[in-house]
């Protein structure tokens, strides 16, 4: 069991946590930069920031939250050897993925439908370009989620096949973080 | 079987961070006269980032070094955003 583990370990390839690391500063720099932007434009940014819709967001933070439960029990469930549990834990954090990538849509299409674009404002400016790229890691991750869950584990739960796994897993949950810090900033502060 | 997978602690995080996440609606549609309520929500969302890297990305099983990057990080990340924040205010 995760929990009664005694010795240091760390989960998936050192690669994977030097992209967390440097994906992590990357995005508290462009919040920064948004919140200077703020400064400057407080009135801007309150008046857009109510344009967006907080039910949306937060479903899709349930959704998030929900799909990275998904993972981290994908990865409890194969350290047992349950690796049909596995598989399904990780299509269903996929299918969490694809409705989030879904929702966006419908979100970002409302407020293209109104006239609200990048070129809008700054608030829309930065509201486009941080949700786009997060959406972009949530693309990927979801290929990922896919991809590994049609492991084989014929070697049980040892060596690269568990080592990818934990690795998809820790990028699964960076989009995950990323996802809380965006919605509190863009949706949330008032 | 399904117990063990179900009932176990990274579900009692899960059940928190939704909790948190609630909480944190809440407060962002409430003025209060001693603090500003989006700093709150911002502190509010840098603890749920801590319950993600610790219990779902398991760091508190982790190397030191990955311990003290992250826990760095989250400390860094919350103060400048705060104090960006409120500096505004």
């Amino acid at each position: 069991m995760a929990s009664d583990r005694k010795t240091a370990h760390l989960p998936g390839e050192e690669g994977i946590w030097l992209f967390v690391i440097g994906d992590m500063v990357m995005f508290t720099a462009l919040f920064a930069i948004m919140l200077h932007y703020r400064s400057k434009n407080l009135e801007v940014f309150g008046a857009a920031h109510r344009l967006l819709d907080q039910r949306l967001g937060l479903v899709n933070t349930a959704l998030m939250l929900s799909s990275s439960w998904c993972v981290a029990t994908a990865v409890r469930s194969a350290r047992t050897g349950r690796f049909a549990a596995t598989r399904a834990l990780l299509i269903a954090a996929a299918l969490c993925g694809i409705l989030f990538a879904c929702i966006k849509y419908i979100e970002w299409a409302e407020k293209i439908k109104v006239g609200l674009n990048p070129t809008t404002n700054d608030f829309f400016m930065f509201y486009f370009a941080l949700t786009g790229i997060h959406l972009v890691h949530v693309v990927i991750g979801t290929v990922v989620l896919i991809f590994l869950s049609k492991t084989r584990w014929a070697q049980g739960a040892r060596g690269n096949t568990m080592r990818n796994l934990e690795s998809g897993a820790t990028f699964w949950h960076l989009v995950d973080l990323l996802w809380i810090v965006l919605f509190a900033l863009l949706y949330l502060v008032p | 079987m399904s117990e063990r997978l179900v009932l176990t602690r990274q579900t009692l995080v899960w059940a928190l961070l939704l909790g948190f996440t609630i909480v944190s609606w809440a407060i962002g549609h409430t003025h209060f006269a001693w603090i500003s309520s989006g700093a709150l929500v911002l502190v509010l969302a840098f603890v749920k980032v801590t319950f993600v890297v610790r219990e779902f990305m398991e760091v508190r099983h982790a190397p030191l070094w990955l311990k003290f990057l992250t826990g760095t990080w989250i400390v860094v990340a919350c103060a400048l955003l705060v104090i960006l924040y409120t500096n505004a205010l």
